[in-house]
């Protein structure tokens, strides 16, 4: 649904986005992940027909952005990081302005705002849009990407701004379009909010894609070296602990956390019951997207 | 509906709504109000004059002007000067002594000055926030987006724009109009044409400014940078106006060469410690190079200003002699400034389109700038990356 072939922007000489090849099919939810000024922003411009590449093809729905800006700006929805609205204007009217564009007939509009403004929690309000707090703005720009019921939604940093109810409702939103079978390109700085809302990921860092497939695939891909999370807690004071495969490890009172390099379970019962203590809990975690991230990125920094 | 008409709807809208555009339109309407108004009583008095033309000739300064013309002819035919000198020396007097009928149009210059000051504000209030503003606010990004080319968008804009300069001028030509008309004075056919060439010649003047302030805000990264850059051009504009008559004057100076020998003493009124003008006048040596000097100084200065469009369309330092504006709404040639600054009627009537022919230049440099405006905006509007 989305394919980029060798994309690139380059600002001065500075590579911003650096030759990258993405794929995301149809019906995939896929959380673009990348430290601030790693070219996510400038990416999704080039995917939408913002920016224009300095080199390589991007492609939505087996069109050529840079070819067919209309074909493929009438099957996008697009929500921008920093987007404004016209202050001057109700929530209605804004929306009504963008819908002339898509040629949607005046009563076709009409229910088509009622129902996202209805989904968004924005039904009702009539003040001019100068007067929303950022929340309301940012609960407005998913409805404005949302107008023209797109086949391929792309938000750039969605969440920003939003309280917590509006994250829930935004959650909701996403979740019902792909639901839908609509393909979903989302920058966030959140992981968590990709973990929850995402089926596939993408990450990229000064320019270039470091990692992307599934949460799982691109978890054993970019594990350098096997990492275990080994949660422990017993009765008493917790002994610590000598074996050459643990890389690290964090003793408090009743409770350890050892970080090694093989799966320790085996050895962490046998040294708990020879100390002559209870096991409470011996679990192993699994890595967090967090942990791919900074692994990925920072090389685990 | 088309989307650049889309866009030019919500844009004429946003215009007509913004307190920007009502406080200068309401600016405009009272100056055309009043400037109509005093040409009115101008108009009346000089039609009293025509009617009554001893009114004017028993004044002693216009006997003593009428003799000293006179004496220039005499001294002109001694002298076998070219029978064009002594035809346009000729011309002058019969304009003192048989003035011709005044016309309406009078009326209408007087609104010349405040057209090419407001219209001028108006147009850059307008521009230079197109774009920009859209880009401070981020609402471009969504307009961008939209299944629209950017053509579109800075085409709609200037449909909207100039939809709004039309009524606004419209409103203050109306409004002029009404009040000629209450005034008793039916406009005739010819007049009529005029003051639609002169509303057709102040829009594009105005949209010339549009589209400079339109291009700030294209090439400009913010709309502070693009008010800074259109205010420094307006200003430029004044300044170098002024430097253009200074320059001219020294190079006219090197053309027609040093003033002739004259006994300035003998020029001084004694009793008053006043210049004598009808001693200058008489010298007929001097005023030849008087008015040759002025007449280079005045061609040079309009020949290096015709890059302004304050000087193309209201004439020399906007002032309305010799522009555009005034070309049009003068049934006689455009004429040039004699040694007593002041215009020198003439009694040759010209056609409309002799009048825009006399202009013709000035015509084409305004829309040959807009054009060339226009062109850098959607350039840059085009090739701009919405970040």
């Amino acid at each position: 649904m989305i394919r980029t072939e060798n994309l690139t922007k380059a600002y001065g000489g500075v590579k911003a986005v650096d030759a990258i090849n993405v794929k995301i099919e149809k019906g995939q939810v896929c959380g673009f992940v990348g430290p601030n000024g790693a070219g996510k922003t400038t990416t999704i411009g080039m995917m939408t027909g913002l920016i224009e590449p300095t080199g390589g093809k991007c492609f939505v729905k087996d069109m050529e952005v840079s070819r067919n800006p209309l074909a493929v700006k009438q099957a996008i929805g697009y929500l921008p990081d920093g987007f404004g609205f016209y202050s001057h204007m109700t929530a209605m009217q804004n929306l009504k302005y963008f819908s002339k564009f898509y040629g949607l007939k005046e009563p076709e509009a009409n229910a088509r705002i009622a129902e996202l403004l209805g989904e968004v929690g924005l039904a009702g309000v009539e003040k001019k849009v100068g007067a929303y707090s950022r929340g309301m703005k940012q609960r407005l720009g998913l409805a404005r990407a949302l107008l023209n019921d797109p086949e391929v939604i792309f938000l750039d940093e969605p969440t920003n701004g939003l309280d917590p109810e509006g994250v829930i409702q935004f959650r909701k939103v996403i979740k019902a379009e792909a639901a839908k079978g609509k393909t979903i390109f989302f920058s966030s700085h959140v992981l968590d909010e990709v973990q929850h809302v995402c089926n596939t990921i993408c990450i990229i860092s000064k320019g270039k894609i470091m990692a992307q497939g599934t949460l799982e695939d691109v978890k054993k891909r970019m594990r350098k070296s096997p990492r275990f999370n080994i949660i422990v807690k017993v009765d008493r004071i917790m002994p610590k602990l000598a074996n050459p495969d643990i890389i690290d490890a964090v003793y408090s009172d009743g409770s350890a956390t050892i970080k090694a390099s093989s799966d320790l379970r085996d050895f962490i019962f046998d040294e708990v019951v020879r100390s002559g203590l209870r096991m409470r809990e011996l679990r192993l975690e699994e890595e967090s997207l967090e942990d791919v991230f900074l692994e990925t990125v920072y090389g685990g920094a | 509906m088309r989307p650049e008409l889309i866009v030019a709807e919500k844009e004429f809208r946003d215009h007509l709504a913004s307190k920007r555009f009502l406080i200068i339109f309401v600016i405009l309407m009272l100056l055309s109000f009043y400037g109509v108004y005093s040409g009115m009583d101008a108009y009346n008095k000089k039609l009293d004059q025509y009617k009554n033309p001893a009114l004017v000739m028993d004044q002693p300064y216009m006997k003593e002007l009428v003799n000293s013309l006179q004496k220039q002819i005499q001294d002109a035919e001694a002298r076998g000067d070219s029978p064009e000198s002594i035809q346009d020396l000729r011309d002058q007097l019969n304009s003192y002594t048989n003035p011709p009928m005044p016309s309406v149009l009078e009326v209408f210059n007087s609104m010349v000055i405040f057209f090419t000051f407001l219209g001028m504000i108006l147009g850059a209030a307008m521009g230079f926030d197109q774009i920009s503003r859209e880009k401070d606010e981020g609402s471009l990004k969504f307009l961008v987006s939209s299944p629209i080319y950017r053509d579109a968008i800075i085409n709609g804009k200037t449909i909207g724009a100039i939809t709004t300069l039309a009524v606004a001028l419209a409103a203050a030509f109306l409004l002029a109009i009404a009040i000629v008309m209450l005034r008793g004075v039916v406009p005739g056919l010819d007049d009529l044409l005029r003051i639609a060439a002169f509303f057709v010649a102040a829009l594009l003047y105005c949209t010339v400014f549009f589209a400079i302030a339109m291009m700030m805000s294209a090439v400009t990264k913010s709309t502070s940078l693009s008010v800074i850059c259109t205010v420094g051009l307006v200003v430029l504009l004044i300044v170098f106006s002024i430097l253009a008559l200074i320059v001219s004057g020294f190079i006219a100076q090197a053309i027609i060469g040093p003033a002739p020998a004259m006994d300035y003493g003998a020029l001084m009124n004694n009793s008053t410690g006043s210049m004598n003008v009808s001693s200058i006048m008489s010298n007929s040596e001097y005023m030849n190079y008087s008015n040759k000097l002025v007449a280079a100084e005045f061609q040079i200065s309009d020949t290096i200003t015709t890059v302004s469009p304050v000087n193309d369309f209201g004439g020399f330092m906007g002032l309305g002699m010799g522009g555009i504006g005034n070309a049009i709404l003068s049934k006689t040639p455009v004429q040039s400034l004699s040694l007593t600054m002041v215009m020198t009627p003439s009694t040759k009537q010209i056609s409309l389109l002799d009048s825009l022919a006399s202009v013709w230049v000035k015509i084409m440099v305004l829309i040959v700038e807009m054009v060339v405006a226009f062109a850098i905006s959607y350039v840059a509007f085009m090739r701009m990356d919405i970040r």
